[in-house]
């Protein structure tokens, strides 16, 4: 409606005086389009450049005084006198202190800034393929750490400033001021920028959500001038990292070898060699393939003074990198702002729908190819219809054919996603001058549907062939928010006031129903009806519904004195429905001063151009549970047969789980000290932050004693948990000539974390792995520690305890391991806590390199971490010869005569499991990388002459994402997401995949 | 127009105020109901009985109790590639967290506390009559018994809950004896205010309270009081041998004549609810027995983590049947390479007729509710219908003799033998007298050791071995020690003095400081 109106309104007419027309161009001489042209004293006379900078503006009085503006130019005051033509050279204003930064509810000069906030210039991701917010972020603020992953859809995992929170630390989304969540549903090409809030006084507007961090996003608007058109297109060949396996020869090399040293040792339950399975087959080549990602955008945007709008259509489709996948997304956006005398209505609409195909959605995954063996054939008339699986004699595995798995006829899952983000808003121009008020109204929907079926037929040894079933389940989440907001700004002199009291509701609501069918009616032949109609037998059919509110109201003042003296004072009360009554509210407050010492008379220093010093204090909520965690429940699914099956099921009740009904706010306090600088002609700039946070009164579901007999465990507001850390971010840009510049930028950051304390008297939690405890970072390694190998066998008997061999079955070639609780065995209580080997890096680092020559353009950027320790869970698989699965290719195994003391290669033989303890340090690994995430050539053309009548802009590029990783790792990928009590456990996920991407954009 | 909106957010100002946004942010589940509202009258607690029932489907009951009890006895050995569960079953605890053994402690404490819900929600509704309140806390103090009954016997001490807990509790430990006075008071409450039989089948009743006394007593050198619980049992004369032993492990013959108490299967569902790990409280309950997913062979579609010693095959050769045949027990409780020679006509898994050694290996495997005499496969996602018997006639008939020759020295020989000789009678043996083994009804020492053995070749992987062992002298009679490690290997590597009780699971005694290991762990 708002679009048409658009169309409709046209652009303004003035039919009497001069009219004056010109070009605006900037310093380098370049037009400068969308830059306001207006009459000094009458607003109303008003209009703005085209794309070629010119203007033209009709009933201009004579002795008129024209003011040329633009973001993040120098305004500028001309006398128009009598003239008819006006040209302008606008000069560009110490442009990063002059951007106007998003804080929510609001904006404000980022000189002005008191609080911790990185802005993310869209041009640095802009070569990159980037399916979610999240991608786009990765390596480009400092704090901000992004871990990967290749699973097609998936999401990556962003964490600002550590781990400050027991059960998510997902920050908050912020789409054009209606909180969201990162997700695939929504383009990232949308986006006109992006803003992290990082320390409590910035976040502090968002109180309750916002613990975690907040990611501001504006979407794309229209620009007053010309309608302009934009098309890209971006096509990417994606494949995936491997690891070199040993093939069908090598394989059967190492097996044998191991199995023989089993028997004459005695510890094998085999007493001959196998006849091993006479396959070989690469069954990453099986499962990885080359994918396509192709992505389409079309935009159409303009408008006059008074009325904008942005319509943009997007497709995106991926062919996947892994057999059986795909994906297809399309996504609308559309905004317009109007405005009315002293009222200006907007709207803000997105739309994205994702369609996900899975064809073998019950293997594995990566796992299944680690799994399985090279002797394992493809197809075999001896495996199981045709196809080969494991053999408990010749070849035992449990792991899925995924070419037999992968076939369309067998299962699939389709899920198809859609998200739905919108709001529209008014804002009233009220008679007290500088005070507006705002009603914001805001929805955001997820709606999941995902249909699934399966034969039931499984491709693997050891696993029983089930009913055929089709599922189909869906979920609908919406949060529905009014806002209303006053808004005060006003300039006194030297005094600037910027205030914004308000009040929001929020509801929260979501419904789920899944059904399963079993016995799907077939041919005879085996083709299957797929739909859930189709199954004979009803097997399952839920509903559920949820529901939450949050209630909140606001109010922040920004203070500044002649720009030299700044305050900022945040406080927001939250009410969440998730408590109990009576604990229902919180109270967050925060400050924030700055003191920028370069505008001060004293101040005289040619080469430094700008130096301010920040502090800010704040308390930040959070209440990352469940909607009913307050409440003891009943379980009324407790039934029982009490007459025998015939009898039929009786239903019973019970409490299954206890709760606590005292759980509130968790809070987060955090300290934040930050100076910015600026030097050399404001070539050079430089942000440094430093930080404390403290999580207090963590909610968590804390483990209890299971004497209590709770089937789970409550939640309770228990841990303590702080984060320090350091920042640091580094700009450099210059210009050489009208024809190159270039960029330096890196971002430095580190952070400590240490957990303070656990509920209920409970001061450690010991994840097998890993070992959280009070007074150190969460999940630290907790390993056997070994100690080099036996080199004979007189070795391994003289290492002995009171007499005793501690590890009476060693021989040569064995690992050593260190009787830590020197009680004359090793078992798990010989674990040690390695907090010198920490999964937490010690430096997170980014770089990002850009330069132009006349319209030619690089960028180099890539980001990685140091000093951190991960344990491999892929070769903790492969490297454990006292098993079957997949062996890494030419690894330098001891033998008698090939004797090292590399831990990573003892002598393996099979039933001998001491080698292979589960929890030791012969699967940790330095995990340091840097990776390249982006390599990119591109090229700026604006045709002359006739062609430029039509095309404004054409741009081409090619990009290598993820080409180049330095690290020395050995598992997929040492960019991975782990837990919160195990983040240094690796597993198979999928990595991500490397990318050669070729980019098109026309603007027309 | 700035007025109508001045007004309206004034109005919407005012509609969120203090007293409003109390209501706006109380919001009932609509998924469950609370607990608080749950308990007031008598139908909330009987329900609540049904409850207690449920957990009967839990990890715990229907397959832990045959790793805890008879896996980990000298009847099986495992091969596992999975370290974890080889150690387990094979003693070699690296690990006193062992998730099976952790999880038996949860699922029994998870009954425990449901049980203490019923008995003490049961004060606070009114009830039609004070007998109908007595029979339902009596069959909660009956469960109650039970599960204390089972982590007595595995861990020898732990804490006693008899309230509601809170999450915040650190319960004392109590030794064993505490417990086993306890526990004599639940199932002695059970043994009064049952009824002989009840309408529903399932459901606890005097006779089952009485066969867990003797058992309890039983295994805590209370012979005497053992004798006169289970003579209440048969002098009712309600349960009998029935015909064919394997009827007592097929689902065609549930709730029989020898069953004095067996849990409520069905393959109605096959949810993966009830496997490890879960409690299995969901909407879509599994209420079948998985053991036999674990025990089973792979070529039954088993995971086949456990393995039968050869010592219970040759055991079962001690003597031929009426027919010069072998014991039929052996037929019905093993597979084993030789069984289709042994006993010809046998069909595994409704196909096999010969052992394929090439294939699956030399490695016995527990047929015992196993379904392989009407399925393809063990039904691995667990479609087993077959009820486990926790109290069979047969069983207690065993126990008795025992009882009585404790009681009554050899003098009560003649009076055990005819007990054990109904036993015998139904597998087609000979009474003991004309038997091969009729010199042991002479000596003492020679007839207890006799009826071990008769007992073992009745009972086998059932619910009850790794208590014998220990009744027997394991851990502290060196001659029955040694006897075992001979015949078992995992006994001889990794078994030593402590050990004839379990570990109790390792975050429990760190998190709780009124609770300590048991030594030798």
């Amino acid at each position: 409606m708002a679009f048409a109106a658009v169309l409709l309104a046209g652009l303004p007419v003035f039919a009497q005086n001069r009219t004056v027309s010109g070009t605006v161009k900037d310093s380098s001489g370049e037009p400068v389009p969308g830059a306001a042209v207006m009459v000094k004293g009458n607003t109303s006379i008003g209009t703005s450049t085209d794309a070629e900078g010119l203007y033209t503006l009709p009933g201009v009085p004579n002795g008129a005084t024209l003011i040329f503006s633009f973001i993040g130019m120098d305004t500028q005051e001309v006398a128009a006198g009598n003239r008819t033509k006006v040209d302008v050279v606008l000069n560009e204003s110490a442009e990063m202190l002059q951007e106007m930064v998003v804080i929510g509810y609001g904006s404000i000069k980022k000189a002005d800034l008191t609080g911790a906030v990185s802005v993310i210039d869209t041009d640095d991701y802009k070569n990159k393929s980037n399916t979610s917010i999240a991608d786009a972020l990765q390596g480009l603020a400092a704090g901000v750490s992004v871990r990967s992953t290749g699973d097609l859809g998936g999401l990556p995992t962003v964490l600002i400033r550590g781990t400050s929170s027991l059960t998510d630390n997902t920050p908050l989304y912020v789409i054009d001021g209606i909180p969201t969540s990162n997700n695939i549903g929504f383009n990232v090409d949308d986006i006109e920028s992006i803003q992290v809030l990082k320390d409590a006084s910035a976040a502090a507007i968002y109180g309750s959500r916002a613990a975690n961090g907040v990611i501001i996003i504006t979407t794309k608007q229209g620009e007053a001038g010309k309608v302009t058109v934009n098309f890209s297109n971006q096509t990417a060949v994606q494949w995936n990292p491997r690891m070199k396996f040993a093939d069908a020869k090598e394989w059967k090399e190492i097996q044998t070898r191991m199995i023989q040293d089993g028997i004459d040792r005695g510890t094998s339950d085999r007493t001959t060699i196998p006849n091993f399975m006479g396959g070989d087959t690469d069954w990453q080549d099986q499962y990885f393939k080359t994918g396509i990602q192709q992505k389409y955008d079309l935009s159409i945007s303009g408008g006059s003074r008074d009325a904008r709008f942005r319509v943009a259509y997007g497709h995106m489709q991926n062919s996947g990198a892994q057999v059986g996948r795909d994906m297809r997304r399309e996504t609308v956006s559309i905004n317009s702002t109007l405005k009315k005398g002293i009222v200006t209505f907007g709207e803000s609409l997105q739309m994205g729908l994702t369609n996900m195909y899975n064809c073998a959605p019950s293997t594995g995954g990566l796992g299944e190819i680690v799994g399985m063996l090279p002797i394992v054939p493809i197809y075999d008339e001896n495996g199981k219809r045709g196809y080969g699986i494991g053999n408990a004699e010749t070849a035992f595995t449990t792991s899925h054919n995924i070419v037999a798995e992968a076939d369309p006829e067998k299962s699939w899952s389709k899920r198809e996603f859609l998200y739905l983000r919108g709001n529209a808003w008014a804002q009233v121009q009220l008679p007290v001058k500088g005070l507006s008020y705002k009603l914001n109204l805001g929805a955001n929907i997820m709606d999941n549907h995902t249909r699934s079926w399966e034969t039931g037929i499984h491709y693997a040894l050891n696993f029983t062939d089930l009913p055929s079933s089709a599922t189909a389940s869906s979920t609908r989440s919406t949060t529905y928010i009014i806002e209303n907001t006053l808004n005060y700004d006003r300039e006194l002199g030297k005094h600037t006031i910027n205030a914004v009291l308000g009040q929001s509701y929020q509801n929260n609501f979501s419904q789920s129903a899944s059904s399963v069918r079993e016995d799907l009616i077939s041919t005879a032949s085996g083709i299957f009806l797929k739909n859930v109609s189709s199954g004979i037998n009803l097997k399952e059919a839920t509903g559920t519904t949820s529901q939450s509110r949050l209630i909140s109201y606001f109010g922040r003042i920004n203070y500044s004195y002649d720009s030299r003296y700044l305050l900022q004072a945040t406080i927001r009360a939250d009410g969440s429905s998730r408590f109990a009554p009576g604990k229902q509210w919180g109270v967050f407050p925060s400050m924030s001063a700055g003191w920028r010492i370069s505008q001060e008379d004293f101040w005289n220093v040619s080469w430094m151009n700008d130096l301010k010093l920040r502090y800010s204090y704040g308390r930040l909520g959070s209440q990352n549970i469940g909607d009913y965690d307050w409440m003891s429940l009943v379980n009324n699914y407790t039934s029982y047969l009490l007459n025998g099956d015939a009898g039929g099921e009786v239903p019973g009740q019970t409490i299954m789980a206890l709760s606590n009904i005292d759980i509130s706010w968790e809070t987060l306090v955090q300290h934040n000290i930050g100076v910015d600088m600026a030097f050399l002609n404001n070539q050079l700039m430089v942000t440094a932050e430093y930080y404390i946070s403290k999580s207090q009164d963590c909610l968590y579901s804390q483990p209890i004693l299971k004497t209590v007999g709770s089937s789970s465990d409550p939640v309770v507001n228990s841990a303590t948990l702080t984060n320090r850390g350091i920042e640091l971010s580094v700009k450099w840009r210059q210009n050489i000539g009208r024809d190159f510049n270039y960029s330096i930028g890196a971002n430095f950051s580190h952070n400590d974390n240490v957990l303070n304390g656990l509920g209920y008297g409970i001061d450690f939690r010991d994840d097998g792995t890993t070992y959280s405890h009070v007074g150190h970072p969460l999940g630290l390694f907790y390993a056997i520690v070994s100690d080099g190998l036996f080199q004979s066998d007189e070795d391994a008997a003289k290492y002995v305890k009171d007499g005793k061999r501690i590890q009476p079955n060693a021989k040569a070639g064995d690992i050593k391991w260190v009787d830590f609780n020197n009680d004359g065995q090793i078992n798990n209580d010989d674990r040690q806590i390695l907090d010198k080997k920490s999964p937490w890096p010690g430096l997170a680092a980014s770089l990002n390199l850009m330069m132009a020559y006349k319209g030619w353009d690089m960028q180099i950027s890539g980001f990685g971490e140091f000093f951190k320790w991960v344990r491999n869970g892929t070769r903790a698989q492969t490297d454990a010869l006292n098993t079957w699965a997949q062996r890494r290719s030419g690894l330098d195994w001891w033998t008698p005569t090939n004797k090292h003391n590399n831990v990573w290669y003892p002598r393996e033989s099979y039933g001998y499991t001491e080698n292979q303890l589960g929890s030791s340090d012969r699967w940790l690994e330095r995990g340091d990388f840097f990776k390249f995430n982006s390599i990119s050539l591109g090229y700026n053309w604006e045709p002359k002459g006739a062609v430029g009548l039509v095309i404004k802009n054409l741009r081409a590029s090619v990009t290598a994402q993820n080409l180049l990783t330095l690290t020395s790792y050995t598992g997929w990928d040492p960019d991975f997401t782990g837990g919160i009590f195990t983040p240094g456990n690796a597993g198979n996920t999928i990595a991500n995949p490397y990318s050669v991407i070729f980019g098109l954009n026309i603007t027309f | 127009m700035k007025k109508i909106i001045l007004i309206s957010f004034i109005a919407a100002a005012g509609l969120l105020s203090a007293s409003c946004s109390k209501a706006l942010l109380d919001l009932a589940n609509p998924n469950a109901l609370v607990a608080e509202n749950s308990w007031n009258t008598q139908a909330d607690v009987e329900a609540g009985l049904v409850g207690v029932y449920h957990t009967l489907y839990n990890c715990y009951w229907n397959s832990f109790n045959a790793f805890q009890i008879s896996g980990q006895s000298d009847e099986f050995y495992s091969l596992s590639p999975d370290a974890d569960l080889a150690g387990y079953v094979n003693l070699k605890y690296t690990n006193t967290d062992q998730r099976w053994n952790h999880n038996s402690w949860m699922y029994l404490y998870q009954s425990v506390f449901r049980c203490n819900q019923v008995i003490e929600y049961a004060e606070k509704v009114e009830w039609e009559s004070e007998a109908k309140k007595a029979e339902v806390v009596a069959q909660a103090r009956a469960m109650r018994g039970m599960s204390y009954y089972n982590l007595a016997m595995l861990y020898k001490k732990a804490p006693l809950v008899d309230w509601v807990s809170a999450p915040a509790d650190q319960p004392a430990e109590s030794t064993f004896e505490d417990l086993v006075a306890f526990i004599e008071k639940d199932f002695l409450y059970a043994a009064q205010n049952l009824p002989e039989k009840f309408a529903e089948v399932g459901r606890f009743n005097k006779y089952f309270a009485y066969t867990f006394l003797g058992k309890l007593y039983m295994n805590s050198g209370q012979w005497q009081k053992a004798k006169d619980a289970f003579e209440v049992v048969i002098k009712s004369g309600r349960y009998s041998l029935v015909p064919e032993y394997r009827d007592n492990f097929k689902h065609t013959a549930n709730n029989n004549a020898e069953s004095i108490w067996e849990i409520q299967n069905s393959d109605r569902n096959d949810s993966w609810g009830g496997f490890w790990g879960i409690a299995n409280d969901d909407a879509v309950c599994s209420f079948t027995a998985r053991r036999d997913e674990f025990l089973a062979p792979s070529f039954g579609g088993g995971f086949g983590d456990y393995s039968v010693y050869q010592w219970v095959i040759d055991m079962y050769k001690d003597e031929k049947d009426k027919d010069g045949g072998y014991d039929i027990r052996l037929r019905d409780n093993v597979m084993y390479p030789e069984m289709f020679d042994d006993f010809p006509g046998q069909v595994l898994y409704t196909k096999y007729t010969s052992w394929n050694t090439a294939e699956w290996g030399t490695q016995a495997r527990c047929r015992k509710y196993c379904v392989d005499y009407y399925a393809e496969g063990a039904v691995a996602l667990g479609n087993n219908p077959i009820d486990i018997r926790i109290l069979r006639y047969g069983e207690l008939l065993m126990s008795y003799a025992e009882v009585l020759v404790e009681v009554g020295g050899a003098s009560a020989i003649p009076e055990a033998a005819k007990y054990v000789d109904m036993v015998r009678e139904r597998a087609n043996l000979y009474p003991l007298a004309q038997s091969v083994h009729k010199d042991c009804l002479n000596d003492l020492k020679a007839f207890k050791k006799r009826l071990r053995i008769e007992r073992e070749k009745e009972t086998c992987f059932e619910y009850e071995r790794f208590f014998d062992l220990r009744r027997w002298g394991l851990g502290t009679d060196e001659e029955f020690t040694n006897e075992v490690k001979a015949r078992a290997q995992k006994f001889k590597d990794n078994f030593s003095k402590g050990k004839e009780w379990l570990p109790i699971p390792k975050p429990e005694v760190d998190n709780n400081p009124n609770l300590t290991q048991n030594d030798g762990y």
